[in-house]
């Protein structure tokens, strides 16, 4: 049932997984450019697709790059630190009931409203900008990592109590396993706000990346450069995504749930 | 409580012993005081119907649970539990579930891989080593449990409804498949199975203990004396027969509640 497929039949079933997207993803690019070209639209309103390649500014990887390492340290430092409470939540009760209320409290407010403080805090530079994305990231994968070790279920739990398993035991060879495909819908999760977050944080304060570029381009009305900008920001989310999917089939290969 | 080896050793000394074992979940009394010997070389079927504390009383005999109150003594430390359902982890092969008990006390020896492709062999799953739950049917996974449970060589085995989520026709056959593995395992001296079906109380059974509505308590003891080993063909004997209408008398008139 799930076992892995020789490479030319998951090839052969991969490929309409990609064909079909980037064909409705070029006839919508089609019609974009001939509707603006039709009703004439301002630039400054809806540049055409055929405009963008030329809008890319010079010095562009810099941006990408800049904003690429905000994300993800602060994917990177938020997961791994929250992984670690959620797990420490799990050993002891009375850490989770002191803490995860507060954690949750902190979660319900705004990064927009916080990020003019990290600027304060942090300076205009890649901390305040790495602490954003982190601020973001955080909360899927601590609610999810509980989440998921509270899935195991009573009857597993009794077969580690009755086999008289360790505490070590247990939080490896149950825990962790059971909280696994919970974890990954984290990661994903979150690979998209951490971007949010990065960008959130150069709106505020910043010398480059692409929220700093997006700025820019519409304090300039230069609206081609903006939805450059705004694609890139995409796909960078989108790259990250997709970096923890292929994590996940690598590793997850008995759970192949659609997260 | 256990009594120590030298009491052990003695080999009329029931394996498991309880008297007047009694059990509440906080005010609830769940079961009445209770004696109970399971005696080497046999089989104890628990009957009743559901929510009569068979349950309750199986896990207090494994050492899962305390009871409030009674004397339990234990002459052995070896037990395993075979729950109602299969109870694998899924990211695990069915070899390495196999494997899960002697993981969790120490290391993985050649010698234990060796003796749990035995066993998987043994409840029919030869070829099927490296397969994950998942591609497994309800039954094989069962059996994938039930060499879970034989791995560490236990005296004693609990089992929990171990068959009911099986249909029918794999029930009968994963009773006999208990009735071979209890012949083929020289290390296994008794067993404890709780069920709700009297059929398979009777087929499996040396000994069927009826227990009464909640709170739970033992109604009668019978003694089934069809010959060892057992086959289907008994099932059409009279035997069998009138130790199913016994039981069901018994089951009727110390429940009255219970539908007919």
């Amino acid at each position: 049932m799930h076992r892995p497929a020789a490479p030319s039949a998951a090839l052969r079933r991969a490929l309409p997984a990609i064909l079909t997207p980037a064909a409705f993803l070029t006839v919508f690019v089609i019609g974009w450019e001939i509707a603006v070209r039709v009703l004439h639209t301002p630039t400054y309103l809806v540049p055409k697709p055929s405009q963008l390649p030329g809008a890319i500014p010079p010095g562009v990887w810099t941006h990408i790059w800049t904003t690429t390492k905000e994300v993800v340290l602060g994917f990177a430092l938020a997961n791994a630190v929250a992984f670690a409470s959620a797990v420490a939540f799990a050993q002891s009760p009375l850490l989770e009931r002191g803490l995860y209320p507060i954690a949750i409290a902190l979660k319900t407010t705004p990064l927009v409203a916080i990020a003019p403080l990290l600027v304060l805090w942090f300076g205009t530079g890649l901390e305040s900008k790495v602490v954003a994305a982190a601020l973001i990231s955080f909360f899927p994968m601590l609610v999810n990592t509980i989440k998921g070790i509270r899935s195991i279920g009573a009857d597993e739990d009794e077969l580690f109590v009755a086999l008289r398993a360790r505490r070590v035991d247990r939080l490896l060879r149950l825990q962790l396993p059971t909280a696994l495909p919970y974890v990954f819908a984290a990661l994903k999760i979150s690979s998209s706000l951490a971007v949010v977050g990065a960008i959130v944080g150069e709106f505020v304060g910043a010398k480059a990346g692409l929220g700093f570029l997006i700025l820019q381009s519409s304090y300039h009305l230069d609206s081609p450069q903006l939805f450059v900008s705004i694609i890139l920001a995409a796909l960078l989310g989108f790259a990250l995504f997709a970096a923890v999917s292929v994590v996940e089939r690598a590793t997850c290969t008995w759970d192949r749930r659609e997260a | 409580m256990t009594v120590d080896d030298r009491q052990a050793a003695v080999e009329v000394e029931p394996l498991v012993e309880a008297v007047g074992l009694v059990h509440a979940f906080g005010a609830t009394t769940v079961l009445e005081p209770t004696d109970l010997a399971v005696r080497r070389h046999e089989i104890v079927a628990l009957l009743g119907p559901s929510g009569c504390g068979k349950t309750t009383l199986l896990r207090i005999l494994s050492g899962l649970i305390e009871p409030t109150g009674g004397l339990l003594r234990r002459t052995t430390s070896d037990c395993a539990f075979v729950f109602q359902r299969p109870v694998l982890l899924p990211w695990r092969t069915a070899l390495d579930n196999v494997l899960l008990p002697v993981q969790l006390h120490g290391k993985v020896s050649a010698a234990d891989r060796e003796r749990a492709d035995q066993l998987l062999s043994l409840v029919g799953l030869a070829g099927f080593e490296q397969h994950r739950p998942a591609q497994l049917s309800g039954g094989m996974q069962q059996r994938v449990a039930l060499a879970r449970a034989l791995i560490e060589r236990p005296s004693v085995m609990f089992l929990d409804e171990p068959f009911s989520a099986l249909d029918e026709m794999t029930r009968e056959e994963m009773n006999l498949e208990l009735l071979r593995v209890f012949q083929m395992e020289p290390e296994l001296q008794a067993a404890v199975l709780v069920t709700h079906s009297i059929e398979e109380a009777v087929f499996l059974a040396d000994r069927v203990v009826v227990l009464s509505g909640r709170p739970g308590r033992v109604l009668d003891v019978l003694d089934v004396d069809l010959p060892r080993p057992r086959i289907l063909d008994h099932k059409d004997s009279e035997r069998f027969h009138a130790c199913i209408a016994q039981l069901r008398r018994v089951l009727r008139s110390g429940a009255p509640s219970l539908p007919s």
